[in-house]
């Protein structure tokens, strides 16, 4: 079974049009530790290129429309955030980039309401875990990618382009943003509504208990599913865990 | 998709009675990062000698102790045996000493010893509840506020631990007792609703032990009721739900129980028989 929360990646060809980076030769290996700004880390190629990916897969996600500037708006700064990921032994898995909005220039009821997003309860945890245990079921974990990305924002919220990739056709325009992103005071809060809508949808009842619970039968299968922000566990009845494909 | 190994960093591993649920690594990061890796390890995590009050200088780096205070608090997901000597070092976020640094310490030196102890999730027979409510009556030296635990059990998998310093003074031992088996039986019959919704039946209303026979009494008969009019509410809570027959109050002696080591500093010996009841467990052998 795939649960499948994921955007699938379309090339875009406005992905390409709005860089505005020069083009000059790069440092080829980037030093250990994680660069703090974009200049530092612009310098090194294989930053550069994982800039230029986490650009295309917000444009590929329809994150932003480009708009007018209006002295009304509540324009919130972007910048990059950079990050190292590494095996278990050390040796360096990938670049990871991040484009995030600075949330904290956001104001409390016009560019947000609701921040609250709830999480699962550990006892909850531990009570799954010895019930899957006890009835020999498999216990399945979901990765989701980008899991705030997915968030549909009800506010409207402007942000300035992402810092060196301005679009060159329209400079002094801000983004409007239609989904969220990391950063934004009502990220886990969409995240978890956009996810609870869709599991609700596809016949998944939410626990009155736990909240961050979420239980599907049908006759005398059942299964469960426990959602912590992005990492999701699924457990259950196997004949219902083996059927076809949820997409979303 | 992928079968469960590591989540929210905690390590998933079965065994040949079920799951171990462990913070190795997560242990051996808090560890690096305090500067204690190298420290010589301890049997318990908490010393049985009575604090006193003494001119105590605060600790020089107050964010250093609340970071690693709070990383502690994440490793009682899998280790029930530190969360009395952790929720002790956290009454004291505000203004932390250098002595409530010494305990803190203590804790790392302890898990530098069991770092891959884990919490064992075996297979269940019976899907029943038990709980385990203790007290520890007048605890705290500088308010004399009591400290109070629970431990709830799904049949032999310890599910849902606290352990708390009451919010107002008790009176007496059994007040104290009492308070925590109120505390206790509100954990229980939320986990009742949630074995509802995961509509698992269970047969029988789960049983709390409680090892105060006073208490044991008061859940069952309205006696003694003059000496505690202010834990009326407490009172009126435990007594209307074992009048509804959804949980029983059951008295067990202090030897077994379980809960003595979520409300009191115990000594190496027991401290060490409990743990192992607790299901807090060394890696299986390979």
């Amino acid at each position: 079974m795939v649960l499948r929360l994921r955007q699938p990646k379309t090339a875009l060809s406005t992905a390409t049009a709005t860089s505005s980076v020069a083009s000059f030769s790069r440092v080829v290996s980037p030093p250990s530790h994680e660069p703090l700004v974009f200049n530092d880390a612009n310098r090194y190629e294989a930053w550069h290129s994982a800039m230029h990916e986490e650009i295309q897969a917000l444009h590929a996600n329809r994150t932003w429309t480009l708009v007018p500037l209006n002295p009304s708006m509540n324009v919130v700064g972007s910048r990059w955030v950079y990050k190292i990921k590494r095996r278990s032994n050390g040796s360096i898995e990938r670049y990871k980039t991040r484009m995030v909005a600075r949330g904290f220039t956001q104001q409390e009821g016009i560019d947000y309401s609701e921040t609250f997003s709830p999480v699962i309860k550990h006892a909850t945890v531990r009570l799954v875990f010895s019930i899957a245990v006890s009835c020999g079921w498999k216990i399945h974990q979901l990765d989701i990618h980008n899991a705030f990305l997915n968030g549909v924002l009800d506010k409207e919220v402007y942000m300035k382009q992402p810092p060196s990739f301005v679009d060159s056709a329209l400079p002094s325009y801000v983004c409007r943003l239609h989904k969220s992103l990391y950063g934004l005071k009502q990220a886990p809060q969409a995240w978890y509504t956009r996810l609870n809508d869709f599991l609700l949808s596809i016949g998944f009842c939410a626990s009155k208990v736990d909240t961050s619970l979420f239980i599907f039968s049908v006759g005398a299968d059942i299964c469960y599913l426990l959602v912590y922000v992005d990492d999701i566990l699924l457990t259950g009845s196997n004949s219902l865990l083996l059927q076809p494909s949820f997409s979303y | 998709m992928g079968s469960v190994h590591y989540f929210l960093g905690i390590e998933v591993q079965s065994t040949s009675m079920g799951l171990m649920l462990r913070q190795h690594k997560y242990t051996l990061d808090i560890l690096t990062w305090a500067g204690m890796l190298s420290c010589k390890p301890v049997d318990s995590p908490i010393s049985t000698s009575k604090a006193t009050i003494l001119p105590d200088p605060l600790f020089s780096d107050a964010t250093r102790f609340r970071q690693i205070v709070g990383a502690l608090q994440y490793l009682t997901f899998t280790r029930p045996d530190i969360c009395f000597a952790v929720n002790r070092v956290c009454q004291f976020m505000h203004a932390p000493t250098d002595s409530h640094w010494v305990v803190v310490k203590r804790i790392l030196r302890y898990l530098r010893g069991t770092a891959s102890h884990g919490l064992h999730i075996t297979r269940s027979s019976s899907f029943a509840l038990h709980g385990f409510t203790d007290a520890d009556w007048a605890s705290s030296v500088e308010d004399r506020k009591s400290t109070g635990g629970y431990l709830v059990f799904f049949d032999q998998t310890p599910i849902s631990w606290k352990s708390s310093k009451q919010r107002t003074v008790a009176r007496s031992s059994t007040e104290a007792e009492y308070k925590a088996l109120a505390d206790g039986t509100a954990e229980v019959i939320w986990l009742q609703y949630l074995l509802i919704d995961l509509q698992i039946s269970f047969a029988s209303a789960p049983i709390i032990w409680c090892d105060n026979l006073g208490a044991t009494y008061f859940s069952a008969n309205p006696v003694f009721h003059a000496r505690t009019k202010h834990v009326e509410v407490d009172y009126h809570f435990v007594r209307d739900r074992v009048a509804k027959k959804e949980i029983q109050i059951r008295f067990i002696s202090s030897r077994d129980q379980l809960a003595d080591v979520f409300s009191k500093p115990l000594p190496t010996s027991s401290f060490t028989a409990f743990r192992l009841k607790l299901r807090v467990d060394p890696p299986p052998s390979a």
